[in-house]
């Protein structure tokens, strides 16, 4: 019986978010309280799988007997490798955290009921993601994942931008989840099997070929939707009308890298083509850079961090792309921890000012905010990769792997640059310089709530390159490690606080910005003609495709597929029971037909 | 003159014809009780097809068959006109295309 | 000697007893008439289920046969019977209120046809049990006089069904014609291994139309919006569920089964099954978009279900006979209780308009959390039962390698989750009306469509019992009762 535990990590917050929703809703104090509690129940399960489940060996979980249908057969069971536990170890500590910033942070909602059963909601399917054993059980998590997001991004029922932003993520998730099942499909009609544990022996055995390439790709197409890739990445942004925690929590640290965890899981089937491998690598590569352009222009704290999380991502799937999983899946564990950092510290600074989210109308926020300043800092130089900070090592190991790919080396080097320097702008626009209005001249720091996750992963983004992550990873640092990476990289990384640093210590300084901006014109200029003319290009592109693809052919395409099939039934079905009956009499003669043709 | 002899396909055609006009008679005819009425023409083109089937296969099996056929259609068009008599009473209309308020 | 009770005998009876009751009690002491309906729904469904643990005869008089198929379907009638006693006597009547009891009485007689049909190896064994469904319900529709809407459904229902009985008997006559009988067995015997003759198809395909009319399938399917719409809704429930699940029942019996469990036969039925399933599942699936009527949209709804069950069974293989009868009760689970509902909603506004829904969850919230569930089930969404259910459907069309069926039925399931979201969203995101009616829904109906709920999810998750269940449906079949011992 005693085995069966492990399972509980996987009930405890489920159990959670239907309990509040079927008794606590009333209580909201006692909601909380056992949402958080489940969620560090599922911590420690996790933390003790992580340590003695190793010891246990693997597939000591029992595996539930589960679907049974015709030819098809697949269980329900909880995957013991290291990689899981690590990973579940890693979003449960990850949520916890999250969980604890959100009691502080929403402490006046009314609704914080439904917040944290939603909120148990996405642990429970995030956890059944990452411990899921075969692809169909893992599909069944990956759309509750994408329901609970669909919840959390519209908790604020009262702002229409909000339903907006959660029907947006929904449906262009539809799409990748469609090129997934139709990959989970092929995977199983190719190879006979979707369990994790028999996919590398099955696909080693069948030969490669066209077909492959298209599962690979169908599969990948579902990691463009959940990781917000190109060309489906236009929710994530959008994304940041949900409240603060789930933008840190969802869309920053767990849920949006679920695509990255899933392309490792079935990197055997995808490095039998190189095709897909080579298209995951480039979309991967070009999407570093892209989203670091964007993220330049953006005045929205969160946005900004929204379009870097965007970047990060690319990462590690150019890294899946390059058939490196343990960089990938390093950045991944480093990243949710300063990500999610950056993200609290957003909060906390939108806490802060009530609600304010400009950076423009921020500043001088270091003095006031202190702390918050301190761990924004040190975030932001873990997102650059500066050494010796967490995110140096993870970035430093995909750099390594592009040694051999002069191109993607270079965008994705390009990307640190642009990272470096929008990080800078925003940190100096926010926290430098004097107050723009009042609620930033009163901003203070939040609550014990607030603080202490933030203190407990500042630590964890500081010494996170320490992390054993050899021993569950199963990677080694490249023996032939090419240095010259590390020191581009790092150069080109440095390189970028250069202009940002020039560009806004002015520009915080006085509020009227403008004529201080005219005098340093030139610079403008050449800022102006080599960043944003490409970035507004590349703007309007997205936007028109956004424009046309998702809100024209998506949502405003079903009205006209509704008017259009209104107006065909009008035709049929008016009413007069003889025209029904003269559509029978048609259907017989037809059936007739047919068979008059066959017979 | 001779027509030569009346065969099962005689029957069966003449059936058919009878079907035929039946179901003209459901599309077409304004009143509900003639609506009615081409359904039982229906039935009844079924009953001479069965008829004559066991009339010319030696079989006792399709006409008795027809016994049930006239005691379902009797059935259904007492059920009929009851329909049609609490139609008339609240409608005062018999005929068919005054009935299409449910619709699309 | 107890075999003789069979359900069909019982439930005719009890038919039979509670009009005899209701017109030798004195008016004003029959409000216990409608309690007396339900406990007997229950105790036969009880009955039917112990039944179907013991040794039967297999055969009866050639006419009909006990076998796996009508083992477990005919327990699912008699469930759907209880749940249309159950809420035939919250049915507001109106001034009608002194009839009540033949509306409580008719469905028992229409299930013992439904019974009867799942078990009849014999057309004209069939064509009396359908008339014997088809004429309780032509009434039933037709049952609440005074609102036009029920007389125009009840006309309707009429004039269509009779049109496809008129196609029934026809077909039947034609079978006499080629193959000298209307015993499966015979059939069988006479016509394996010959090429079919063209009469036979004919009559077969007559045949096929009678039966699509009862499943409502593509283009045989204009009728059962607007009777869905104006019948009562237990009425409503009762045609959308069981009697499509008898048509289907039938279909199986027959086609996979049955007389015509004939190559020559299947080879030119198989691609019309599935053009018509293919049709059927974009009809539904698009009608029901434009739709602000709750019961015609369940009306389309269980047209596009009807189209899966079709594709399935065109696959011809015995894991699209197993997905037909397993999609049957996956559907009868998560429509019914929505059924429910959709009456509750009428008691208290007096019409099934979706705007009713609005700010449900808010108000109600035990209610609104059941009808997602079933809503998300009948979308197909993981890890509920109406997943599993389509998910077989699309395994058996992929390993009958039915590709055309497969990306038809894949696109109109994401489509789908387009409109079964529709009553969702309005529930939880729309805001309440100004003006809310001061009823609640009663308790027991609460827990009712909770429980159903739970057993979409429970279910979903292990599908175990149903899969036995099915298993239990196919298995003496498959050995073959086809030579009719």
């Amino acid at each position: 019986m005693i085995a069966y535990a492990p399972y509980l990590i996987l009930l405890l917050p489920l159990l959670a978010a239907v309990s509040i929703r079927l008794f606590l809703y009333p209580f909201p104090r006692i909601s909380v309280s056992v949402s958080t509690l489940a969620c560090l129940g599922s911590f420690m399960g996790s933390m003790a799988l992580l340590f003695w489940g190793s010891s246990l060996g693997q597939g000591i979980v029992p595996a539930l007997p589960w679907i049974e249908w015709g030819g098809f057969r697949a269980n329900f069971g909880i995957l013991g490798d290291p990689l899981a536990r690590g990973m579940a170890a890693l979003v449960s500590g990850v949520a916890f955290l999250v969980h604890l910033y959100s009691i502080g942070y929403l402490e006046k909602d009314p609704c914080r009921s439904r917040f944290f059963a939603e909120l148990s909601l996405f642990v429970f399917s995030m956890l059944g993601i990452v411990l899921a054993d075969n692809l169909i059980s893992m599909f069944i998590f990956w759309e509750l994942v994408g329901l609970s997001s669909y919840l959390l991004i519209g908790f604020w029922v009262e702002r229409p931008a909000a339903g907006a932003a959660a029907n947006k993520a929904f449906l262009v998730n539809r799409i990748g989840d469609f090129g997934f099942i139709l990959g989970i499909l092929g995977a199983w009609a190719l190879f006979g099997s979707v369990t994790f544990a028999d996919l590398p022996g099955r696909a080693a055995a069948s030969s490669p070929g066209w077909a492959v390439t298209a599962v690979g790709l169908g599969l990948f197409c579902g990691c463009l939707g959940k990781s917000a890739q190109f060309p489906l990445h236009v929710w994530l942004p959008d994304s940041m009308e949900g409240p603060t925690p789930v933008s840190s929590l969802l869309h920053a640290a767990t849920m949006v890298v679920a695509g990255v965890y899933m392309l490792v899981r079935v990197l055997p089937i995808l490095e039998m083509s190189q095709a897909t491998m080579m298209t995951i690598a480039w979309i991967g590569g070009w999407m570093t850079l892209l989203p670091a352009l964007l993220a330049c222009q953006q005045n929205d704290i969160k946005r900004i961090l929204a379009y870097s999380t965007l970047s990060e991502i690319a990462y590690m799937v150019m890294a899946v792309g390059l058939g490196v999983a343990g960089p990938a899946m390093y950045h991944l564990t480093t990243h949710a921890f300063f990500k999610c950092l950056l993200f609290l510290a957003a909060g906390s600074v939108i806490h802060g000012c009530h609600d304010e989210q400009d950076i423009w109308k921020m500043g001088g926020l270091g003095k006031r905010m202190p702390f918050t300043a301190f761990v924004t800092i040190l975030g932001t130089l873990a997102l650059c990769g500066i050494p010796p900070l967490s995110g140096f090592w993870s970035k430093d190991a995909i750099f390594a792997a592009t040694a051999h790919h002069p191109g993607l080396a270079a965008v994705s080097m390009g990307a640190g640059f642009f990272t470096s320097f929008f990080m800078l702008r925003m940190i100096l626009v926010a926290f430098g310089g004097e107050p723009k209005n009042d609620a930033a001249r009163h901003a203070h720091e939040g609550s014990i709530f607030l603080t202490a996750p933030m203190a407990l992963l500042a630590v964890l983004t500081l010494v996170g390159g320490l992390l054993p992550v050899e021993s569950y990873l199963h990677f080694q640092h490249p023996e032939a490690h090419e240095t010259w990476t590390l020191w581009i990289s790092l150069l080109v990384a440095l390189a970028g606080f250069v202009p940002a640093y020039f560009l806004y210590r002015q520009a915080t300084k006085d509020p009227i910005s403008i004529p201080v901006l005219r005098e340093k014109f030139y610079v403008d200029e050449i800022y102006q003609r080599v960043f944003v003319s490409p970035q507004d290009a590349f703007a309007r592109l997205t936007d028109a495709f956004e424009g046309w693809v998702v809100r024209g052919f998506l949502v405003r395409g079903s009205g006209v597929v509704a008017r259009a099939s209104g107006q065909g039934l009008r035709l049929v079905q008016c009413g007069q029971v003889q025209i029904y009956a003269a559509v029978f009499i048609l259907g017989v003669f037809l059936l007739l037909g047919w068979l008059w043709r066959q017979g | 003159m001779n027509f030569g002899e009346v065969t099962l396909g005689h029957y069966l055609a003449l059936s058919l014809l009878l079907f035929l006009i039946g179901l003209a008679g459901v599309i077409l005819r304004r009143s509900l009780l003639v609506v009615m009425m081409s359904l039982e023409l229906l039935l009844n083109a079924a009953n001479l097809a069965l008829v004559a089937v066991g009339k010319f296969h030696g079989l006792p099996d399709p006409q008795v068959a027809v016994f049930f056929v006239i005691t379902v259609a009797a059935a259904e068009v007492a059920l009929g006109l009851a329909i049609l008599v609490a139609i008339f009473r609240i409608k005062r209309t018999t005929a068919v295309d005054q009935m299409a308020s449910l619709r699309f | 000697m107890i075999r003789w009770f069979c359900p069909e005998v019982l439930l005719v009876l009890t038919g039979v007893t509670l009009i005899l009751a209701d017109a030798l009690i004195p008016p004003g002491k029959k409000e216990w008439l409608p309690r007396l309906s339900i406990l007997l729904g229950i105790a036969l469904f009880i009955f039917t289920i112990w039944q179907s643990g013991q040794p039967m005869p297999e055969v009866w008089a050639n006419l009909f046969v006990t076998d796996g198929l009508s083992l477990v379907f005919k327990p699912f009638f008699v469930l759907c019977l209880v749940g249309v006693t159950l809420i035939s006597v919250r049915y507001p009547m109106g001034r009608e209120e002194v009839v009540r009891t033949e509306f409580l009485a008719l469905p028992f007689f229409s299930t013992a046809g439904l019974c009867l049909l799942a078990s009849a190896r014999d057309f004209l064994a069939i064509f009396v049990a359908l008339e014997l469904v088809a004429i309780s319900l032509y009434l039933l529709a037709a049952f609440h006089r005074s609102r036009a809407a029920s007389l125009e459904a009840g006309m309707k229902l009429l004039v269509m069904g009779g049109l496809s009985t008129g196609f029934l008997v026809m077909g039947i006559a034609w079978l006499y014609a080629t193959a000298g009988s209307t015993e499966f067995s015979r059939i069988i015997l006479e016509q394996a291994g010959r090429p079919a003759s063209p009469a036979l198809l004919f009559a077969v395909g007559l045949i096929l139309t009678g039966l699509a009319f009862k499943i409502a399938a593509v283009p045989f399917h204009a009728w059962a919006p607007d009777v869905y719409e104006g019948a009562p809704t237990p009425i409503t429930a009762f045609l959308a569920i069981a009697s499509k699940a008898a048509g289907f029942v039938l279909l199986l019996r027959i086609f996979c089964l049955g007389a015509f469990a004939l190559d020559s036969v299947g080879w030119v039925f198989r691609p019309i099954l599935l053009t018509m399933g293919i049709a059927t599942v974009t009809l539904g699936t698009l009608a029901a978009l434009p739709q602000r009527n709750l019961k015609r949209y369940l009306a389309y709804s269980g047209i596009a279900h009807a189209g899966y069950m079709l594709l399935a069974l065109g696959t011809w293989g015995e894991s699209g006979m197993g997905t037909v009868a397993g999609y049957l009760w996956a559907y009868l689970l998560a429509t019914f209780p929505v059924f429910i509902f959709v009456q509750e909603l009428e008691r208290v506004h007096g019409n099934a308009d979706m705007r009713h829904l609005d700010g449900l969850a808010q108000r109600d919230p035990g209610p609104a959390l059941g009808l997602t569930l079933c809503f998300l089930s009948m979308a197909g969404l993981p890890p509920l039962l109406g997943f599993s259910a389509k998910l077989s459907v699309f395994t058996a069309l992929w390993s009958a390698g039915e590709i055309p069926g497969l990306v038809v039925g894949v696109i109109m399931a994401v489509v789908g989750l387009g409109f079964y979201l529709v009553p969702i969203r309005a529930m939880y995101w729309e805001r309440e009306p100004d003006v809310v009616p001061a009823q609640r829904f009663p308790s027991f109906l609460v827990w009712i469509l909770l429980l159903a709920g739970a057993a979409q999810l429970i279910l979903g998750f292990q599908p175990r019992p149903l899969v036995r269940l099915v298993e239990k449906s196919l298995a003496p079949m498959v050995s073959g009762n086809l030579q009719g011992k």
